[in-house]
């Protein structure tokens, strides 16, 4: 009986506490957190990456793979059979088409200068068309490398531009499987080398690869375009993945991969643009990483690369202290406001607004921006040293790719908020040029969020766009005065509407 | 009579050296033959450089009646009351008056604001060069302060000299012995005065007006030392020796030398800062390269220089475009301003730009190793042109300012006369100012008219597009038309100064 007793008891004390362990257990346990179904990249060998060969858009084009008409896509209609169509529409509208054909003497583009003029100072002797770091962007990146450029098939295939395999990947690997969806789809992507394109944020990256840039990796050459290629004529890149998205002749149904049903999405665009934003940001915090590894061996790799930073930062023309000519001040470039702590004379580090500070803005403040340590990194420290500022860009691209990864898991309405609360109240008096760009590429973002803008609308946001570009930043503030008040008009009569 | 035995012995001398020489010939020479010796009197160095160990004397110990003082502005004996602004109220004086005074304006009250300088006219940075800061004691400190560059700023502290420079004694001393037994600067001397002019007007180890400072509103230093002495807001306290022709184009040469020698100087002092990671010495420093490399227009490829040979790969800024563009040819030159002396190789100064234009930001430890080999190849040119200085003043043959002229509009355009060598707005400036010393050399307006005309077109197209309220202070409108027209005017100005047809 005692015995039984005490062993009855000593059970029950074991449970009791056992109970109590578990209660105190569950009380500690982390909150429930979201499972990111995202796309996790993972390490792959160079041999595995070589397998995979590239096809040709030939391959892709077949009247019953994506080679129907084209006619309802290029009017906007897109159901569940766009990707018979999806290569028709690139070949007749897409402007990837003519990337490779900038690089000879028959640009199929109207171009402001032709890539001789700039090979003559950028690397006098050489043509484009047998250059790695001009190749990277302007044909699939695969075909860009070194060793493949005397390659005569590989010429011929470079030729087709930025076409299909430049953004999917190499079809060699999934060209089979990807006609007979079995198993895992996602599992499939990651076999073979298919790029995840569902993903908003793989794709934002996948853009930026080329529109930003990326240090070589996954049998691709580095695509840099720096300083060097600027100063010899070519174009600055001033990116926004979800306006240039927007531009494109869509070809294809948005998707969501993530969830088993294959039915079409409505993406929401304040997503899209804050999640693009979060991507530039990562992929040029991986170039900058870059950049000064490459610049510790490398002599033709330069350090500072000017390239980082904002163009008009040193572009700009000198002026007399005096002189405020329209009450922006002439004189802002010192003002307490701009510089924000930054050492005066010391170049800003480029704007990637919100995921920056910018001048002008007020959210997110100097530091308290997801770049705040990046932006200190390149601003602060006379010299700053390669070292230094790569190794805070590699911390900075894990936490930016984090943050990503997050994003994309969230619904649109709490991405579209956390991006809304960005936006400047009332009307903000942006002195500079790309801080305000920016701030209209998240404007126009938000408005297509609530939904298809009207014809008004659009008209306004273009010219505005349109009239930026065309802005001369150097004298903006004087003699283009009246051009730069209308700009601020209409950004305050966007900024009023009623969201 | 005795000339024979040395002739013998020099010929002896000769057929041995030969034989060596033949016996060697088969090995190449360890070391590159000395062709022509230097005199063995010329150091390497030339005196009037650093900072004399003696106090400084307020301007009151010169300026009395007897002494500099006199009262009568222009004339020998008031020196001081010509430098001094307030003795004589005119409409010049001399701008290194008001140095000090100039710290307590709106505009420079901002600049210290804006770069954290809580009273501008107490800071280290400022003094270097706005006053003479030297003195311990208080009540004296603050007099020498408000003198602006007073007596000593050019002329050396005055501690040790002042009593000596009145004897008789002083007039056969040495400008060697004066500067380094007593501090005094022989500014007679045009390489010691320009050595001096630089420390501030170029800056050094001590002196460093950077970029931080012309971000926060300071002007650019421009140094150009034939230019400086015709400011036209300058009143000269001196008169100048020999004759006007020789003078300037003797200052000149002079000028480009130092200029570049200082401008060496002052980027070894900044590379070993940064070597040490001084926190306060940014790297590169952009002052030290052409402004408007940066501060240009961008977008329209016209613009960039395409239609220029300029030889810098795209992307680089020119590092002391304003100091490099002409040295060359005042090193060319030399036998011109200077008859009997050979023109230096200026090899290690071409090493340093190859090294400042290849690689963005070299090492600083390498800079500062190639600024010093620079240094010392320039000082030793310096100390040559110092010692034909303290020769006399050279008489210059009456072609010398149009060859030079010449050489300088070759300069500014491409071989094959085309194109413009260099497009950037310094290196024009740099040949315009140099061809405009040598007009005035050449007797300015009265003498020298046919070249007068080119000249004038390439100062106005270099001109700043007028300022107005807040307009630009820097060369906006320097479009490839403009650059079209001043290339069109240097090939006239080299036709117009080129030898007549037939000689």
């Amino acid at each position: 009986m005692n015995l039984s007793a005490r062993t009855v008891l000593l059970a029950l004390a074991g449970v009791i506490l056992g109970l109590a362990v578990a209660l105190a257990a569950s009380q500690f346990e982390r909150p429930v957190v979201v499972d990111v179904p995202a796309h996790q990249p993972r390490k792959e060998d160079e041999a595995t990456v070589a397998k995979r060969q590239p096809v040709g858009m030939s391959g892709c084009l077949a009247a019953s793979c994506h080679g129907a008409p084209a006619e309802k896509v290029l009017n906007g209609e897109r159901g569940d059979d766009c990707w018979q169509s999806s290569g028709s529409c690139w070949a007749a509208a897409d402007p990837h088409t003519a990337a490779y054909s900038l690089l000879t003497d028959n640009p199929r583009r109207e171009s402001k200068v032709k890539a001789t003029e700039i090979m003559a100072k950028y690397s006098p002797g050489t043509k484009a068309t047998d250059d790695a770091r001009c190749l990277a962007c302007h044909t699939n990146p695969a075909l860009a490398h070194p060793a493949l450029i005397p390659n005569a098939n590989a010429r011929v295939l470079r030729e087709q531009g930025v076409s299909c395999e430049a953004c999917h990947g190499n079809a060699g690997a999934w060209i089979q499987p990807h006609t007979a969806w079995k198993g895992d789809r996602k599992e499939v992507y990651e076999k073979t080398g298919m790029r995840p394109l569902y993903d908003i944020g793989e794709r934002a990256l996948a853009c930026a690869g080329c529109h930003v840039g990326a240090p070589a990796e996954h049998g691709m050459p580095v695509r840099d375009m720096n300083h060097d290629m600027i100063a010899a004529g070519h174009p600055r890149l001033a990116f926004d993945f979800a306006e240039y998205q927007r531009r494109l002749p869509q070809h294809w149904q948005e998707k969501d991969r993530s969830r088993t049903t294959d039915k079409g999405v409505t993406r929401n665009e304040a997503k899209v643009w804050y999640i693009g934003r979060v991507a530039h940001a990562e992929a040029a915090c991986k170039l900058l990483e870059d950049r000064a590894k490459r610049s510790e061996n490398d002599p033709r790799t330069p350090w500072p690369e000017f390239a980082e930073f904002n163009c008009a930062s040193c572009h700009h023309n000198l002026r007399l202290p005096e002189g405020d000519p329209d009450g922006v001040g002439a004189d802002w470039r010192r003002s307490e406001k701009y510089l924000a702590g930054r050492p005066l004379g010391s170049p800003p580090w480029q704007t990637i607004w919100p995921m920056t500070f910018a001048p002008g803005i007020e959210t997110p403040k100097r530091d308290k921006s997801p770049l705040a340590g990046m932006v200190l990194a390149m601003e602060t420290p006379r010299p700053a040293k390669a070292k230094d500022a790569g190794a805070k860009a590699n911390t900075t691209v894990a936490e930016l790719a984090k943050l990503r990864r997050e994003l994309v898991a969230q619904s649109d309405a709490e991405v579209e908020n956390t991006s809304r609360a960005h936006f400047p109240k009332g009307a903000p008096r942006v002195p500079e040029l790309d801080s305000a760009s920016q701030l209209f590429f998240g404007l126009a973002a938000l408005e297509y969020a609530r939904g298809k803008p009207d014809a008004d609308t659009v008209k306004k946001y273009r010219d505005g766009v349109a009239a930026f570009r065309s802005l001369d930043p150097n004298d903006k503030w004087s003699s283009t005065e009246k051009k730069w008040k209308n700009l601020m008009g209409a950004l305050d009569a966007l900024l009023l509407r009623p969201r | 009579m005795r000339a024979v035995p040395l002739i013998a012995v020099a010929l002896a001398a000769g057929v041995v050296v030969g034989v060596l020489n033949t016996a060697r010939s088969h090995q190449p020479p360890a070391s590159s033959p000395d062709l022509a010796a230097a005199p063995a009197a010329v150091p390497d160095t030339p005196y009037g450089v650093g900072k004399a160990p003696f106090a400084h004397r307020a301007s009151t110990s010169c300026s009395a009646s007897a002494c500099h003082g006199a009262g009568a502005v222009g004339k020998v004996g008031s020196e001081h009351s010509t430098w001094a602004r307030e003795a004589v109220p005119a409409e010049t004086s001399d701008p290194h008056a008001k140095a000090y005074s100039v710290l307590f304006n709106p505009v420079s009250v901002q600049m210290g604001k804006a770069l954290g300088i809580k009273e501008p006219h107490k800071d280290a940075r400022c003094l270097a060069c706005h006053a003479v800061d030297s003195a311990k004691e208080p009540e004296t400190r603050d007099q020498i302060l408000s003198e602006g560059v007073g007596c000593g700023g050019c002329h050396g502290p005055a501690d040790k000299w002042i009593a000596e420079h009145t004897l008789p004694s002083w007039q056969t001393r040495s400008n060697q012995s004066k500067w380094t037994e007593f501090g005094f600067v022989p500014t007679k001397n045009l390489v010691a005065r320009t050595l001096n002019c630089a420390t501030c007007h170029v800056g050094d180890g001590e002196r460093d007006m950077n970029h931080d400072f012309i971000a926060a509103g300071h002007p650019r230093l421009a140094f150009e030392s034939a230019r400086f002495h015709f400011q036209p807001d300058y009143r000269k306290h001196w008169t100048e020796k020999g004759d006007a022709r020789s003078f300037e184009v003797r200052l000149w040469v002079i000028g480009q030398a130092v200029t570049l020698r200082a401008a060496a100087n002052l980027l070894h002092a900044r590379a070993t800062r940064a070597e040490k990671n001084d926190k306060d010495t940014p790297w590169p420093e952009f002052s030290g390269f052409s402004c408007y490399a940066c501060h240009q227009k961008i977008g329209d490829p016209a613009i960039r220089g395409s239609a220029c040979e300029t030889k810098r790969p795209a992307g680089m800024p020119g590092w002391e475009v304003w100091s490099n563009t002409a040295v060359d040819i005042a090193a060319r030159s030399c036998g011109l301003a200077f008859p009997g002396l050979s023109s230096p190789k200026l090899l290690e100064v071409e090493k340093l730009r190859t090294l400042m234009e290849s690689k963005r930001s070299p090492a600083p430890a390498t800079v500062a190793k190639q600024a010093k080999n620079a240094m010392a190849e320039l000082d030793r040119w310096l100390a040559e042109l110092q010692a034909a200085e303290d020769r006399g003043a050279s008489s210059v043959s009456p072609d010398a300012p149009r060859v030079i002229a010449n050489r300088l509009a070759t300069n500014a355009l491409s071989k094959d006369g085309k194109k413009l060598a260099d497009h950037d707005w310094d290196a024009l400036a740099a040949n315009y100012l140099g061809a405009a010393a040598m007009y005035h050399a050449d007797g300015g307006a009265n003498a020298a008219k046919t070249w007068s005309e080119p000249l004038l077109r390439v100062r106005d197209s270099l001109r700043f597009p007028p300022v107005k309220a807040g307009v630009f202070n820097s060369p906006a409108d320097l479009d490839q038309k403009k650059l079209n027209l001043i290339r069109d005017n240097f090939e006239f100005l080299r036709t117009r100064t080129g030898l007549p047809e037939g000689k």
